[in-house]
C-alpha cells in the first residue's frame, strides 16, 4: 500500500512538472507575441503622430503608453534617450530578424521628412505584422503540443503503474 | 545676459564635439557672439559685432547634418515647413539659416536633400530696445520696424511685447510667432497670446477674429497675403507693430504696407556706421536713440 502511494505521489510530481514546463513554454511564446504587438502599436502611434500632427518624436513618446513596453523598461529609456538607445538597452524576446527591423527603424526615425518617415514606419510595421502572423500560427501549434505533453506523460505513467 | 548664456549653451549642445571645441578655443563664452556658422568643406566662423572670426576648422556634411538634427530635436519632419524656407528654429529661439541642395517642385522647394551650411543665430534681449517706438504704439498708432537682416528687428519686437504685455502696461497683445523667435526668453505673467508656428496671415486673422487684441505684433511681413491680412487687422482698429526687411528709409517708405497707409510710424534699426538720416519730407525723423550697438531712428508720417 505504501509503495503504491509513493508511486502515485511520484507520478503526480512528474505530471505537475510536465504541466508546469508546458505552461512556461506557452507563456513565453505568448509574451513574445505580446511584445511584438506592443512594438507594432508603438510604430502605429509614431506613424500617426508624424502623419497627422508632424509632432516631434519627444512629444509622441511622452504621450504614448503601453504596459508591456513599460514593464520591460523600454518606455522609460525611449523617453529619456530616444528609440535607438532604448532598443539597445532593453532585453527583448523578439527574434534577431524582428530586432533588426526595429533597429533599422530606430536608426532612421526623425532624420527625414513626413512622407519618408511615414513610409519608413509603414514598411517596418508591415514586416513585423508578417512576423507576428507567422508567430501566431506557429504558437497555436506549439501551444497544442505543450498541452498534449502532460496528457501523454500521464498516459505513460498510468501504463507504467499498471 | 542669462538669456544669452542659455542660448549659447543650447547652441554648444547642438554642435558636434570637434566643432564645439574649436569654437570654445576662440576664447568666446557667448558674449557678443551673434552667429555661429558651419560650412561643409568651408571655414567655420563666429560673427561678433558684425565681424567674422575664424574658428580654425572646417565642418563635414555629416557634422552639419548631425547639428541640424539636434537643432530639430531629432525630428526633422517637424520642421519641414521652415526648412523649405531655409530656416530651422530650435528650442530657445535659436534660429538657424540653412543652405544646401534642394529638391525643387513646381517652382518651390519640396525639401532640402543635403545641408551644406548652417548659420545659428543666437537670440538676445536688449532691455530698452523698443523704447523709442513704444509711445506711438501705446497711443494706438501702427509702427513698422525696418532694417537690413541681422540688425535686431526681432529683438525690438520682443522687447516691445515684454513691455506692452508686462505688469505695468497690461495691454492685450497678440504675438504671431511664425518662426518661434518672438517668444524666446519671454517669461513671467504677460498679457500676451502667442500664435506659435502659425503662418503670419492665418495667425493675424485668427487673433483679430477671436482674441480682440489691442496690439498685434508680427515679424517679417512680406507678400500680398500678409498685406491683405494686415488690412483686416487695421480695419478692426487693432494697432500693429511689425517688421520688414529694408536697407534704407527710402526703400522702407516704398513698401506696399506703407503705400497702403497701414502704418504711420517707421522705426529703423541701424548700425552706427549707417549713413546719417536722409531727409524724407513726408516722413520726418521725430526720435533718435542709441540702444546698445544700434541706432534707432523713428519717423512719423505727417
Amino acid at each position: 500500500m505504501g509503495e503504491v502511494l509513493v508511486r502515485c505521489f511520484g507520478a503526480v510530481l512528474l505530471l505537475a512538472a510536465a504541466a508546469g514546463w508546458g505552461f512556461c513554454e506557452i507563456r513565453d511564446g505568448r509574451r513574445h507575441i505580446f511584445e511584438l504587438e506592443a512594438v507594432l502599436d508603438l510604430i502605429r502611434a509614431v506613424r500617426e503622430g508624424i502623419d497627422r500632427l508632424s509632432a516631434p518624436l519627444s512629444e509622441i513618446y511622452a504621450a504614448y503608453e503601453n504596459p508591456v513596453l513599460r514593464e520591460s523598461g523600454f518606455l522609460t529609456l525611449l523617453r529619456e534617450k530616444g528609440m535607438a538607445e532604448a532598443v539597445e538597452g532593453t532585453e527583448w524576446r523578439l527574434s534577431p530578424e524582428e530586432l533588426a527591423v526595429l533597429r533599422d527603424l530606430a536608426s532612421r526615425l526623425g532624420r527625414g521628412f513626413r512622407e519618408e518617415q511615414t513610409a519608413l514606419c509603414r514598411y517596418a510595421g508591415d514586416r513585423l505584422e508578417d512576423a507576428l502572423e507567422k508567430r501566431r500560427t506557429d504558437e497555436d501549434g506549439r501551444a497544442r503540443l505543450w498541452r498534449s505533453i502532460p496528457l501523454l506523460a500521464a498516459l505513460s505513467l498510468i501504463l507504467l503503474l499498471l | 545676459m542669462a538669456e544669452k548664456d542659455n542660448a549659447w549653451e543650447r547652441a554648444m549642445d547642438c554642435l558636434p564635439e570637434r566643432i564645439r571645441r574649436a569654437v570654445l578655443q576662440t576664447g568666446r563664452d557667448g558674449r557678443g557672439v551673434e552667429e555661429i556658422r558651419l560650412r561643409a568643406g568651408g571655414l567655420c566662423t563666429l560673427t561678433v559685432s558684425g565681424r567674422n572670426i575664424s574658428c580654425g576648422v572646417t565642418a563635414s556634411a555629416d557634422e552639419i547634418a548631425a547639428a541640424a538634427e539636434k537643432l530639430c530635436g531629432g525630428s526633422l519632419y517637424a520642421h519641414a515647413d521652415g526648412i523649405r524656407e531655409g530656416v530651422i528654429t530650435g528650442a530657445g529661439g535659436i534660429r538657424a539659416g540653412i543652405a544646401g541642395t534642394a529638391s525643387a517642385e513646381g517652382g518651390g522647394v519640396r525639401s532640402v536633400r543635403a545641408m551644406t551650411s548652417l548659420c545659428l543665430r543666437l537670440p538676445h534681449r536688449i532691455p530698452g530696445a523698443a523704447d523709442p517706438v513704444l509711445p506711438f504704439v501705446m497711443r494706438g498708432e501702427s509702427a513698422l520696424v525696418w532694417s537690413p537682416p541681422g540688425m535686431g528687428k526681432t529683438t525690438v519686437l520682443r522687447e516691445a511685447a515684454a513691455v506692452l504685455a508686462g505688469p505695468d502696461e497690461m495691454r492685450r497683445v497678440a504675438v504671431v510667432d511664425t518662426r518661434l523667435e518672438l517668444g524666446a526668453g519671454l517669461d513671467g505673467p504677460l498679457t500676451a497670446d502667442f500664435y506659435t508656428g502659425w503662418p503670419r496671415a492665418a495667425g493675424m486673422e485668427a487673433a483679430v477674429r477671436t482674441m480682440s487684441p489691442q496690439i498685434l505684433i508680427c515679424d517679417e511681413l512680406y507678400g500680398a497675403g500678409d498685406c491683405t491680412a494686415m488690412e483686416r487687422v487695421r480695419s478692426a482698429g487693432v494697432a500693429a507693430l511689425c517688421s520688414i526687411h529694408a536697407v534704407s528709409a527710402e526703400e522702407a517708405v516704398r513698401h506696399p504696407l506703407i503705400r497702403a497707409g497701414l502704418f504711420t510710424v517707421l522705426c529703423g534699426v541701424l548700425s552706427p556706421r549707417h549713413a546719417s538720416s536722409v531727409e524724407l519730407p513726408e516722413w520726418p525723423v521725430v526720435r533718435e536713440a542709441v540702444c546698445g550697438a544700434r541706432r534707432v531712428e523713428v519717423r512719423r508720417h505727417g
